[in-house]
Order: structure tokens, then C-alpha cells, then sequence
């Protein structure tokens, strides 16, 4: 208690501190100058007539009469191509802060292009190229780039694979001193093809590893043995900007879990309440999925059986936001075996919460919680686990809840826009 | 499949249209007939005229996306939001597919902020054509704001090389100045920063529960050729095991505390005292106290630190240190002068990226008493889609003046509370991976999850 006493008075004089400072730092920042031209990059151009309709066209240029005023050189040529088109060549050079940034950049005259277009076009390309060195100084920071395309995705583009992607991986590892040696082998392989429309995703995983821990002088030889077998199937298919119908299969081997071999097969169904196309900044989904799993066990469980066929429905919902003022992540999923269909005893259910936020600048706050009621942990082996099973967290131990809760704050102070790099010792 | 569709609708149409004219007389009928037919002829030309003009628009939609720039873009950024935000290029999945490759590095700045270097490689029809931007995110920026501002920087650089492709014609560019007044910075702190920061957890079910928690304050001033750095750190990690009326405690303790004065001289050398102050459980360290000065030569230039480093370096330490258990050498505490030496090596490109560490030290009072250690990670693409990895880290150790006398329990070795006894150490790994099939990545498709 007194140590929560100590840390609240020491958070509200930082916070005090801080408004303090924020406040002195605003008053300081009237009466200096603000003028548009400063902000715009210098550019002399030669060898295009119409300057006024460049300035109409680029805004973030300030098209200056003498080549001394410039931080950019333009120079646009014109020339006979073999085979007797107009072509126009237009190089930058850079002068100044911007010195030794020279490029080039062309256009060739099209048959039936009017001179208006020909105009437009190099105007076009003139701009392109005068934005690398507007990003070179701070004029940079106020050039918005638009692609005005009515599609809102980038398009697919097919080629003679049909969307699809293939990949495989594998890696051995070896680890050795005097106590202790192992060894560990992976590979997978996996095949996938998204499309707007489609989505389908196979994925083979194998994972073996074996530790073994061997000191005389306690009398002390152990193996630890590791065994995982998985396929991940995925198939999706998209109805609208909302919904989507699918199906999971999988199938693997997980000794954690006294699992020998189990396959589940399950139908589901998806709505996003915000258009999937935003999802990278927003999403909110509702997940639900059917399906029956069937397992094989390594051990007895304590219900006495080797094997078992289920019925298993779960409904999640998930969230994520993210804003300038911080993030947000949050699942709640529940899922319950049916036994018969008056069973529902057989469940489980799990929330997740995560917030991340910058208050006043300064501060900084995270917390995130999972919380678990656990009634459905049916694959546990009858004889339990020993002592090294459970320290080396070889087997899944009986429980009926778990929870986690992670909180951390940060407050900074002091020259926080020094954009000063110095490598010297490390970084 | 729908052109079909719709002919086999309008026919049913027209039945149901005869159907109905026969009833009546045959002018009427006649004129009834005439009038449906060429109503179903404009409805057939309007639902065949859509399709066709949806295909043509489709068509030179992938054309003009077909020729669009191809990029591959590695570090600095999600590569789903990028596709979200910059939809005007195309991403392809090895860099060789590429028009221009763009690497984003990075390097934190004297503020705890990070300055990110973009550079772009133009390949196929736009060699010798490069880039380097640089785009610096502030310790007070949120992610959002970062990403934002990364896109705007990564979308300028590429409009120089997709000025000559067909996706320009789409692209519109504003200007807004900033209202911002223009202030010449004043910085009361005078490159003076400081923080503190608290981080909790728990993490409880039936037979495990685990409590950590930690607590760190630094205080710095970085400037071009001065630095200065100072942070203290105490972290506690609890973990209990209750098992069949066994219960087994796992606790670590560590602090530690270091400050240090650094001068950067010219674009290679540096120099800098340090002290150290330590505690540790897991190496038997009660507390340990430890000044040192080191000297350092960096291959590279200092400026290019964020493409590729190779710092070399060298030193003398002089500590004492308090052990919590008597050691195999009969200390309970001991007085060691110690000189160390290091040299690593940090690459990165479209090829792939090294990372080659190499340090030793040894005991002042005992030659003998010295260790070696060498870390290596590669990976390289070799051709189209095939790349090696490999993770090498051998140790040879003949300094662990810190081990217990007492010996392990078999709780600790299990939990590896504690350093073993040994004369060496080693890990390697190594590993492959190919990818073949479809050039173009462009799609996000977030549904059932990534």
C-alpha cells in the first residue's frame, strides 16, 4: 500500500511537472514568421515557355527566374528518336544542400498525341521527378500523394502460376556443452493462393527435438523428447464486403497435448462489421465455426478413453483499432463440446484485452489481460505428470481457469525531438 | 456462366409475353409480339453490352496494373498496410522480380526516437538509378502516426521511377503548406533526455504461477561527437511450481546499473570510460562494481552505421565482486583486472544480410583464465526465390571464477537456474527455404484471419 502511495504521488508531480513545461513551451512559440513561399522547393526550369502553367500545375514548386535562386536545375531538351518521333529528356540537378542529386527522366511523343497532351504529359512526369527532391528537404512533410484509381485495392495480376505460391523450409539445429546436449530438425511446406475473391492456404509443419541433461554428480540423466506433427488447411471464399463462408481443416500431433494424431474438419462463417478493406485500421469480426474432431491419445485420459469422435462449436468475436492516440486489440471466443446435445458442460471460454496509449506526449500506458475458464481440458492423461514433466513444462497440467494481466508505464522528459545519431559504442 | 443465365431468362420471358398476347386478338397480338421482342432485343443488347464492357475495362485495368513499377520492399514497415496504403506499384516476391528494391534500416536517435534510412536500388530498366531517404520517427510519435508518416516518405521516393510507368496518369499530388510557424528551435534541455518506466506481470493457473516485474530510469544526453548515457534497471521473475504437494521456487533478482562517457573522433574512432554496477543470481553475483575504458575503431564510416557497421574494439576492466555462495576457487569475493576485445560486423542488402561477432577476454592476474566467443548469422538468397540461413554461436570458456562449490540441484539444472560448469558451448543451425509460384503478391485478403 505504501509502496502504491509513493508511486501515485511520483506519477501526479511528473504529470504536474510535465503540464508545467507543455504550458511554457506553447507560450514561447508566438510571434515568429509564417510564410508560404518559404515552405515551397526552388526550381529553375529551361526550355518549357509556359512557367505560369507549371506554377498552376506544381504546387509545392516555386518556379524562380535565375538559376542562382534554385535548389533544383531543370533543363528539358528535346530530340529526334531513330525512328523520327519527338523525344522530350528532362534532367534535374540539384544544387546546394541538394548538390550531387542529379537524375534524368524522359518522355517519348506518341503518333497521334496532341501538342495539349504532350504538354500535359511532360508536366506530368516533370512533377514525378521534382517530388524526390522536395522529399530531400522539409518541403516534403506538406506533399500528399494520391493514386485516384477507383478500385481501392491494388489490382491482382495473374501470370502463368494462377495466383499461386509455393514454399518450403527446413533447418536442423544442434546444441552441445558438458551437461547438457540436443539436437532439433524442422521442414514444412506450405501453398497458398489469395485472391479477393478466394483464399486458400495449406500448410505442413514437422518439429522434432530431443534435450538430454546428464551431470553425475547428482545423479541426474534426462531426455526430453518433443514431437509435432501439423496440417493447417484454409478455404475461404468472400460474399460481400461483410461476410465470408469457409472452412478449417486440420490435422497434427502434439505431445504437450497427449495428442497422437487428431483431425478436425469445421464450416464457418465470418461477419466484419467495418468493410474488410479497412481492415489495417480497424476491424471487427464475428466468427463462427461447426466442425467434428476426431483424436487418438498417446496416454489414457482421465475419462478412460484412447480415442474419441466430437462435436465442437465456438463463436469468437475480435477487434482491433488503431489511431494516432494508440491501439486497442480484444478477442472473446467460446467454444463447447456437444457430447450429446443436452452436454454443454464440456467448454471453455477466453478473453483477451490489450490497450496501448500515449497520454500528453510524455506518457506512455499498456495493459493487457487473458483470462480463461477452462472445462473442456477432456485430453488429459489419467496417470498425470512428473515432477521434471511439470519444472520442464513437458505435459498440460490439469487447471480450470487461468489468467495473465500485464501492466507497464513509461513517462520520458527532456529533449524528446533531438534527432541527433551517434553510433559510437553501440546504438 | 452469366451471359447464359440472362438468355435463358429472357426466352422464359418472351414465352410468358406470347403466352400472354395469344389470348387476346390477333392485331393486338401481333403488335403486343412485336413490341415485347423488341424490348427483350434491347434488354438482351443492354445485359450483353455491361459484361463485355466490364471486361474490356477489366483487361486494361490489369494491363496498366501489369505494367505498373515492381517493387520489393523489406524491414521498416507492415508489408499488408503498405499494400493497403501504396497501391500504384506491384509487389513481387523476390527482390530479383523487382524494378526497384527498397531496404528500410534504422538507428535509434539521441531523443530514444528512431531515424529509419530508405534506400531504393533501381534494377532491370532503371539501373544506376538510387535513392536514400531518411524519415525519423519521435519517441513521443505513436505507431499510427509513424506509419503514416513512413508511407508519405516511402511514397515520394518511388515517384521518381513510377513518373514513366501508365499508373502516373492516376496519381494526383497536393500541396498544403503547413500552418505551423516556422520557429527556430530552441532546446531548453539542451539534448537532455530522461525516463522512467514500470512494467508488471502475472501470469496464474493451478500448478504454475509466475510474478514479474521490473523497474528502469535512464538519463542521457547524446550530441554528434559526445555521449553520455546512464540507466538503471531491476527486474525480479517469479516462478512457483505446486505439483502433488511438491513446491518448487524459482526466483532471480538482477540489477544493474551502467553509465558511460563517450567521444566520437572523426569517422572512425571513438572513445569512452564506463562503470558498471551488477547483480545476478544465475552467475552466483551478489554485487559486482566495474569501471572501464574501451577504444574503438569502426571500418565503415560512422555515417553509413545503418547499412553497415563493423566496430572494432578494445578495452581494460577493473572489478570487484561479491558472490552470494563461496566459489570453487575458495572466494567469497575477489578484486579482477580484465582486458576484452571485440570485433562485429553488421551487413545487410538485396542479397541478404551477416552478422559476425567475435569477443574475447581474458584475466589480468591469469592468462589461463580467458573466453572466446563467436556469433555468426547469415542469409543469403542465392537465386529466385532460394535462400540459406545458418546461426552459429560457440563459446570456448575458461573464466567461470563465479561457480558455486556447493554444486546444482536438480531443480536448478532443469530450470537452468543457474550457470553449469563447462569448458565450451555450442549452437549451430542451419536451414533453407524455397519459394516458387506467382510473381505478383498484391493482395490483402484478411478474412478467417492472416
Amino acid at each position: 500500500m505504501y509502496l502504491f502511495r509513493t508511486f501515485r504521488s511520483l506519477f501526479l508531480s511528473l504529470f504536474i511537472l510535465s503540464s508545467l513545461f507543455s504550458a511554457l513551451y506553447s507560450q514561447e512559440s508566438n510571434g515568429s514568421i509564417s510564410e508560404t513561399e518559404s515552405q515551397k522547393l526552388n526550381v529553375y526550369v529551361s526550355g518549357f515557355a509556359d512557367i505560369s502553367f507549371l506554377s498552376k500545375r506544381i504546387n509545392f514548386a516555386l518556379f524562380v527566374s535565375e538559376e542562382d535562386l534554385a535548389l533544383v536545375v531543370v533543363k528539358i531538351e528535346e530530340k529526334s528518336t531513330v525512328s523520327g518521333e519527338k523525344e522530350f529528356i528532362i534532367t534535374y540537378s540539384g544544387r546546394d544542400e541538394l548538390d550531387g542529386i542529379s537524375d534524368e527522366l524522359s518522355h517519348v511523343r506518341q503518333p497521334g498525341e496532341t501538342e495539349e497532351n504532350t504538354k500535359q504529359t511532360l508536366v506530368t512526369i516533370l512533377e514525378a521527378g521534382l517530388i524526390k527532391y522536395a522529399a530531400h528537404t522539409p518541403v516534403g512533410e506538406n506533399i500528399s500523394i494520391k493514386y485516384t484509381h477507383t478500385e481501392e485495392q491494388v489490382a491482382a495480376v495473374k501470370d502463368k502460376w494462377n495466383y499461386w505460391l509455393f514454399g518450403m523450409n527446413f533447418r536442423f539445429g544442434l546444441n552441445r556443452e558438458k551437461s547438457m546436449k540436443g539436437h532439433n530438425l524442422s521442414g514444412g511446406f506450405t501453398a497458398r493462393r489469395i485472391t479477393d475473391e478466394w483464399k486458400m492456404r495449406a500448410n505442413v509443419n514437422t518439429h522434432y527435438s530431443e534435450n538430454t541433461f546428464e551431470m553425475e554428480e547428482i545423479d541426474l540423466a534426462y531426455t526430453n523428447i518433443t514431437r509435432n506433427y501439423n496440417f493447417d488447411g484454409l478455404l475461404v471464399k468472400s460474399l460481400s464486403d461483410h461476410w465470408s463462408i469457409g472452412v478449417f481443416c486440420q490435422a497434427n500431433q502434439y505431445t504437450y497435448y497427449n495428442n497422437k494424431f487428431s483431425v478436425e474438419l469445421a464450416p464457418a462463417v465470418e461477419y466484419s462489421i467495418f468493410p474488410y478493406i479497412e481492415s489495417e485500421k480497424r476491424s471487427f469480426t464475428f466468427l463462427y465455426r461447426l466442425g467434428y474432431v476426431y483424436r487418438n491419445y498417446w496416454d489414457e485420459t482421465i475419462y478412460g478413453k484412447m480415442k474419441e469422435g466430437l462435436a465442437q462449436t465456438s463463436l469468437t468475436a475480435e477487434m482491433e483499432i488503431i489511431k494516432t492516440w494508440g491501439s486497442i486489440e480484444s478477442y472473446l471466443t467460446g467454444s463447447v463440446y456437444l457430447k450429446d446435445l443436452k452436454d454443454f458442460t464440456k467448454n471453455r471460454l477466453t478473453w483477451h484485452f490489450e490497450i496501448d496509449v500515449r497520454l500528453f506526449k510524455r506518457l506512455t500506458f499498456d495493459i493487457e489481460w487473458r483470462v480463461s475458464m477452462i472445462h473442456d481440458q477432456i485430453f488429459l492423461a489419467r496417470g498425470g505428470a512428473s515432477f521434471e514433466e511439470v519444472l520442464l513444462r513437458r505435459k498440460r497440467l490439469e487447471t480450470r481457469w487461468d489468467y495473465s494481466i500485464e501492466f507497464g508505464f513509461g513517462y520520458s522528459f527532456g529533449s524528446l525531438r533531438s534527432k541527433v545519431v551517434n553510433p559510437i559504442f553501440g546504438n | 456462366m452469366t451471359l447464359h443465365k440472362n438468355i435463358i431468362k429472357n426466352i422464359i420471358l418472351l414465352n410468358f409475353f406470347q403466352r400472354l398476347c395469344f389470348r387476346n386478338d390477333p392485331v393486338k397480338r401481333y403488335r403486343k409480339v412485336n413490341c415485347a421482342v423488341w424490348f427483350l432485343v434491347l434488354l438482351l443488347c443492354v445485359q450483353l453490352s455491361a459484361p463485355c464492357q466490364a471486361l474490356i475495362k477489366a483487361e486494361t485495368e490489369e494491363n496498366v496494373q501489369k505494367k505498373a513499377l515492381k517493387v520489393f520492399a523489406e524491414g521498416g514497415i507492415s508489408r499488408d498496410y503498405m499494400k493497403r496504403e501504396i497501391r500504384f506499384i506491384n509487389y513481387v516476391r523476390d527482390p530479383r522480380m523487382a524494378d526497384v528494391y527498397v531496404l528500410i534500416t534504422s538507428l535509434s536517435t539521441g531523443s530514444g526516437g528512431t531515424e529509419y534510412t530508405i534506400t531504393y536500388q533501381g534494377q532491370n530498366n532503371y539501373e544506376g538509378i538510387n535513392d536514400t531517404l531518411i524519415f525519423i520517427r519521435n519517441r513521443t510519435d505513436t505507431y499510427e502516426i509513424y506509419r503514416r508518416g513512413m508511407i508519405k516518405v516511402i511514397k515520394q521516393g518511388l515517384m521518381r521511377y513510377v513518373a514513366t510507368t501508365p499508373t502516373i496518369n492516376d496519381i494526383s499530388v497536393s500541396y498544403k503548406p503547413s500552418v505551423r510557424k516556422i520557429v527556430p528551435e530552441v532546446d531548453k534541455w539542451k539534448k537532455w533526455v530522461f525516463s522512467i518506466g514500470f512494467d508488471a506481470e502475472l501470469d496464474v493457473e493451478k500448478h504454475e504461477k509466475g510474478y514479474d516485474f521490473n523497474i528502469n530510469l535512464s538519463a542521457s544526453k547524446i550530441t554528434e561527437k559526445w555521449k553520455f548515457t546512464s540507466y538503471f534497471r531491476y527486474d525480479y521473475n517469479e516462478n512457483r511450481f505446486e505439483y502433488e504437494e511438491r513446491t518448487i521456487k524459482d526466483i532471480r533478482r538482477r540489477l544493474s546499473a551502467r553509465s558511460m562517457l563517450a567521444k566520437k573522433i572523426g569517422e572512425h574512432w571513438g572513445i569512452g570510460v564506463s562503470g558498471n554496477i551488477n547483480s545476478d543470481v544465475r552467475y552466483n553475483n551478489k554485487l559486482s562494481a566495474a569501471l572501464s575504458s574501451t577504444i574503438e575503431y569502426n571500418i565503415y564510416p560512422y555515417s553509413e552505421f545503418s547499412r553497415r557497421q563493423f566496430p572494432v574494439r578494445i578495452g581494460i576492466s577493473l572489478s570487484h565482486n561479491d558472490y552470494y555462495e563461496e566459489t570453487i576457487y575458495n572466494k567469497t569475493s575477489e578484486f579482477l583486472g580484465k582486458m576484452f576485445m571485440s570485433a562485429a560486423n553488421i551487413i545487410q542488402g538485396k542479397w541478404g544480410s551477416v552478422i559476425n561477432v567475435i569477443s574475447g577476454s581474458f584475466y589480468i592476474q591469469d592468462f589461463n583464465k580467458n573466453n572466446f566467443e563467436w556469433v555468426n548469422m547469415f542469409n543469403f538468397r542465392l537465386f529466385e526465390g532460394f535462400s540459406i540461413n545458418a546461426f552459429t554461436v560457440v563459446n570456448l570458456i575458461h573464466n567461470q571464477l563465479y561457480l558455486e562449490k556447493g554444486g546444482l540441484t536438480i531443480e536448478e539444472v532443469l530450470l537452468r537456474r543457474k550457470q553449469f560448469e563447462t569448458r565450451y558451448n555450442y549452437y549451430i543451425s542451419f536451414g533453407l527455404s524455397y519459394s516458387f509460384g506467382s510473381k505478383f503478391q498484391n493482395i490483402v485478403n484478411p478474412r478467417f484471419g492472416y
